[in-house]
């Protein structure tokens, strides 16, 4: 009993210290691809780092319209006077102050593009009499004389204007659909600094919860800062939930079906040395365990535990170690190498997370097994531990008698495929989205909030790049009239870029020098409104901002930094490593076909089809998964041949039912309405590993109703852990932990009844009419 | 036909300097729940060589819509409703104005609005009011309190007669008037 006491010790105390090496990490980068093609890495650049990182999309909704009016302009007004900010915007307060407003006007000449020709004059002299006659009189009034022909009101607009179908009440900005006021803020901080984003994050609750006061409303924020916050949560959640959930259910089948604490404690302590050589080894080789890699290692103890279970399962009292070992040595060495090379998918998957995960888990697989190897006989023998005495085997022909019947289990299974094919087979996971960590209904929300505020997420994109940001100006300005011309013929509704809010400098100087003197400016309007009944000297304030104009130096993206229109332009000209990036944004696109072809293979412009750039990193991630699954596959069945090679008419029986299992258990999930994606794929490889167990006990060359008993009880011990564990995981909210968990269970369970019906042989035993 | 009379009085004296009693007007004219009238509005503009005139029919009800629909010269409906308002021109769709929008539009609402309520603590909010004449012909005078408004808006003046409205005067700081005169009230809903 001592040694066996010692070596548990000695586990825990191995983890424990292995826990206190090596760091856990939730970041979500970890898990994010990397992308195949530039186009896509382009994109996914932006995904991590780029200037959207510290954007936070933010609605307050649950609360009469009036007062939620109130609470984001308040809010916003609370959050500019933290300084966390660069940007907050809740409405109409959020155009530009007075003075920046002054400056802009001023370079109404060189800003916008305004002819000064009689003709255009006289028709905006027109417009102005008409709008003096309206309501509109103070607005025109302030403006008009000195702009009759409204270029900065229409630049103004351009520049103020939110860029999304948000409606406006009492000033504050209201998502179109629903009744939820929006506030969009950016962050000072990029979303590489989480400390700062933690006390953006925290800024934002408390303006608030000032503002709101007990009116009743919610708070619902989105954006990268938030996403990772959450998402580490919920896999901080889950990955404890987890553990403790596995661990009772596990102990607890253990406890019933073993009525011995030693049991326990035996079967107990190679899992944990398992455990803490995969924490040890992964940590070593990633610099860190993720907290997912330990949510799943949670529920591969779940399989880890079938080692030592299988090998106490199988003991005969009093037999020594060895003599155990020789017994099952062939079908357990087997089964541990078929469950490893199982995991093989995720590790080959090249998606850092999932790559961890399966190492992780692989490693633990291995560790345990070795260590009921080596650890565990001795130690067993010592305590003299073995399962209850086969006892009373009289239900065991009963049950096995089954397999008379077994090709009748072949219709529902059959009954699903079919189904299946009729509804034209299963539905693949087209959306980059569903790999990410981040948790559904935080997506939902961000998408919501993105669709009414019309942040930049929109499907297509022409990205115009420049070694600094004036030559990406004059690029856009270069490429200004292919894009009107697509305008033009109906392609698109509306392209929107950086060149369009700010001329380059080249543009702004080439309009300065091309206006006309004041002597003939002053002829020009004398001519334009000959017949209209304004006063000789109306027009003098157009005169003076002309002649205030000359002397003014162009605006450039550096003498608008911190202000308003800076912020406003900064999603659309940054800087990207070495290079100034301007991505042009398309509304309203007819055909996505056309504008692909015309934008296609230009100079210092890329054109990225998000969800086309996105779905093809998905489908080459799937096609490597599928490609791996199949060599690890030809792995398992190559290990499988050798090791049955003396007896190979056992090696169709013992791939034969998990194959179906596996190809079943996938059909039954596209069935019940589950998209495929990579995680499946790598999860049924998984099912196949533990399936092979199964069939490789199921199918040894049984000698007596005693062994038969044993077997069929230990597995049916071992299906119920995994099925437990993994049905655990199954609850978790990170989505690829559910889909793992969910798949592995609904295999685990089918690859036990398959193993069960196929693999072991039709009864010979005690069915008396055929004994005699 | 009183109305009529009092009206036609109205037209011929001017209104006597004396003190009004401001509250008990105000409940008089807070005791009318709908209004319905025809008014021309004249807008004098240094720059401009001539008035610029316009008529509609303006159109209240308790406690805070007030519709303003110009007819002539061209189409426009201005449409007051609690603290919103939507302008539409012509054929345009109509615009919504949010109150902070343009510096001293919330005091000409108030201007032209709280005497029709007769929410005396709205009109205090944003003038100095101060009020002449007797019950029959009276008139109050608006003088903005806030600088930020006053460097927009002179002042405003309201007259009337009993619970009738008759004219509203607004003078902008550099020296342009809107006049809109009540002609006629139009009876019925």
């Amino acid at each position: 009993m001592k040694p066996l006491l010692l070596a548990a010790l000695a586990a825990v105390a191995v983890l424990a210290g292995a826990f206190r090496l090596v760091p856990i990490q939730t970041d979500i980068a970890a898990f994010l691809p990397t992308g195949q093609t530039p186009a896509a890495r382009l994109m996914l650049d932006e995904l991590r780092q780029g200037a959207a990182g510290g954007v936070l999309l933010v609605g307050v909704e649950g609360a009469p319209i009036d007062i939620l009016a109130t609470i984001t302009p308040a809010m916003a007004t609370a959050l500019r006077a933290t300084g966390l900010f660069r940007l907050v915007a809740a409405g109409a307060q959020s155009l530009p102050d007075a003075a920046e407003t002054a400056d802009l006007f001023a370079r109404r000449f060189t800003m916008a593009d305004v002819p000064l020709d009689v003709g255009t004059l006289h028709t905006g002299m027109t417009a102005l009499l008409r709008a003096l006659q309206s309501s509109a009189a103070p607005v025109a009034q302030q403006y008009g004389f000195a702009d009759p022909t409204g270029g900065f009101t229409s630049l103004l607009r351009s520049w103020s204007g939110a860029a999304g179908p948000v409606r406006s009440i009492g000033g504050a900005w209201f998502d179109p659909a629903r009744d939820r006021a929006l506030l969009v803020a950016s962050t000072r901080a990029g979303a590489s600094d989480p400390a700062q984003q933690a006390a953006a994050l925290a800024a934002l609750d408390r303006a608030f919860h000032d503002a709101a006061g007990n009116s009743g409303a919610r708070l619902l924020v989105s954006g990268p800062a938030v996403f990772a916050a959450e998402s580490a949560r919920a896999i901080e959640r889950d990955v404890t939930g987890i553990s403790i959930v596995s661990a009772i259910l596990v102990a607890g089948l253990l406890a019933w079906r073993f009525r011995s604490l030693l049991v326990l404690v035996a079967i107990g302590t190679p899992v944990v040395l398992g455990l803490a050589a995969a924490v040890l080894i992964t940590g070593a080789w990633f610099g860190g365990v993720q907290a997912a890699s330990l949510g799943l290692g949670s529920a591969m103890a779940g399989i880890a535990v079938d080692y030592p279970v299988l090998l106490i399962g199988h003991r005969k009292l009093g037999e020594p170690g060895d003599a155990t070992r020789a017994r099952i040595g062939p079908a357990f060495g087997l089964a541990v190498a078929t469950a490893v090379l199982g995991l093989g998918g995720m590790v080959l998957s090249g998606l850092p997370g999932l790559v961890q995960l399966g190492a992780f888990s692989a490693v633990a697989l291995a560790g345990t097994a070795l260590a009921t190897w080596l650890v565990l006989p001795p130690s067993v023998v010592a305590a003299n531990l073995a399962p209850v005495a086969a006892g009373d085997v009289r239900w065991l022909p009963w049950i096995e008698r089954a397999r008379a019947r077994r090709f009748w289990a072949l219709i529902p299974a059959a009954a699903v495929l079919a189904l299946l094919a009729v509804r034209g087979g299963p539905a693949w996971e087209t959306d980059l989205a569903a790999l990410s960590p981040v948790p559904v209904p935080a997506r939902a929300l961000d998408q919501e909030l993105r669709g009414a505020l019309g942040a930049a997420e929109a499907g297509l994109l022409l990205v115009v790049d420049g070694p600094d940001p004036e030559t990406v100006l004059q690029r856009q300005e270069a490429l200004g009239p292919r894009l009107a011309q697509l305008q033009t013929d109906g392609v698109l509704g509306r392209a929107e870029y950086a060149a369009q809010f700010l001329p380059s400098a080249a543009r702004q100087r080439a309009r300065l020098a091309a206006l006309p003197s004041p002597d003939i400016l002053a002829a020009r309007i004398g001519a334009a409104q000959a017949g209209l009944p304004f006063q000789p000297s109306a027009f003098q304030p157009l005169l003076d901002g002309l002649a205030a104009s000359a002397g003014l130096a162009p605006l450039t993206p550096a003498s608008l930094e911190g202000t308003a229109l800076g912020t406003r332009l900064m999603p659309m000209l940054f800087r990207a490593g070495d290079m100034w990036r301007g991505p042009v944004t398309f509304r309203g696109v007819a055909d996505a076909g056309a504008l692909r072809q015309a934008l296609t293979g230009l100079d210092h412009a890329t054109y990225v089809d998000v969800r086309a750039e996105l779905g093809g990193t998905l489908a080459a991630y799937t096609s490597g998964a599928w490609r791996w699954l199949g060599v690890c596959a030809a792995c398992a069945a190559a290990v499988l041949a050798w090791g049955l090679r003396h007896e190979p008419r056992r090696l169709p029986r013992v791939l034969g039912p998990v194959l179906g299992a596996v190809v079943l258990a996938g059909s039954s999930l596209a069935l019940g309405g589950a998209r495929l994606s990579l995680v499946h794929v790598v999860a049924l490889q998984l099912v196949a590993g533990v399936g092979f167990d199964y069939a490789l006990f199921f199918s040894r060359p049984q000698l007596d109703t005693e062994e038969r008993a044993r077997t069929f009880r230990t597995l049916v011990t071992c299906n119920g852990m995994t099925l437990l564990t993994f049905g655990a995981l199954a609850f978790c909210t990170t989505p690829f932990l559910h889909d793992i968990g969910l798949t592995v269970a609904v295999g685990a369970v089918l690859a036990m009844a398959a193993a069960f019906l196929f693999a072991g042989p039709i009864s010979s035993g005690p069915a008396p009419a055929r004994c005699t | 036909m009183l109305r009529r009379t009092l009206l036609l009085m109205l037209a011929v004296h001017p209104v006597r300097a004396e003190t009004l009693d401001i509250p008990a007007l105000m409940a008089r004219l807070a005791a009318v729940p709908e209004r319905r009238a025809r008014f021309r509005e004249e807008k004098r503009i240094a720059a401009l060589t001539m008035p610029l005139i316009s008529t509609g029919t303006l159109y209240y009800r308790r406690p805070s819509r007030l519709e303003k629909v110009t007819t002539y010269p061209e189409r426009e409906t201005l449409v007051l409703d609690g603290n919103q308002i939507v302008l539409t021109l012509g054929d345009e769709p109509p615009r919504v104005i949010p109150p902070g929008a343009a510096p001293g539009l919330g005091a000409m609402i108030d201007a032209f609005r709280a005497p029709l309520a007769g929410d005396l603590p709205a009109l205090q909010r944003a003038f100095q009011v101060a009020g002449v004449g007797t019950a029959a012909a009276w008139q109050l005078d608006l003088t903005p309190t806030d600088p930020a408004v006053a460097r927009l808006l002179r002042h405003v003046t309201v007259a009337g007669a009993e619970d009738q409205l008759r004219q509203i005067t607004v003078t902008q700081a550099n020296g342009d008037t809107q006049a809109i005169t009540v002609d006629q009230v139009l009876s019925g809903p």
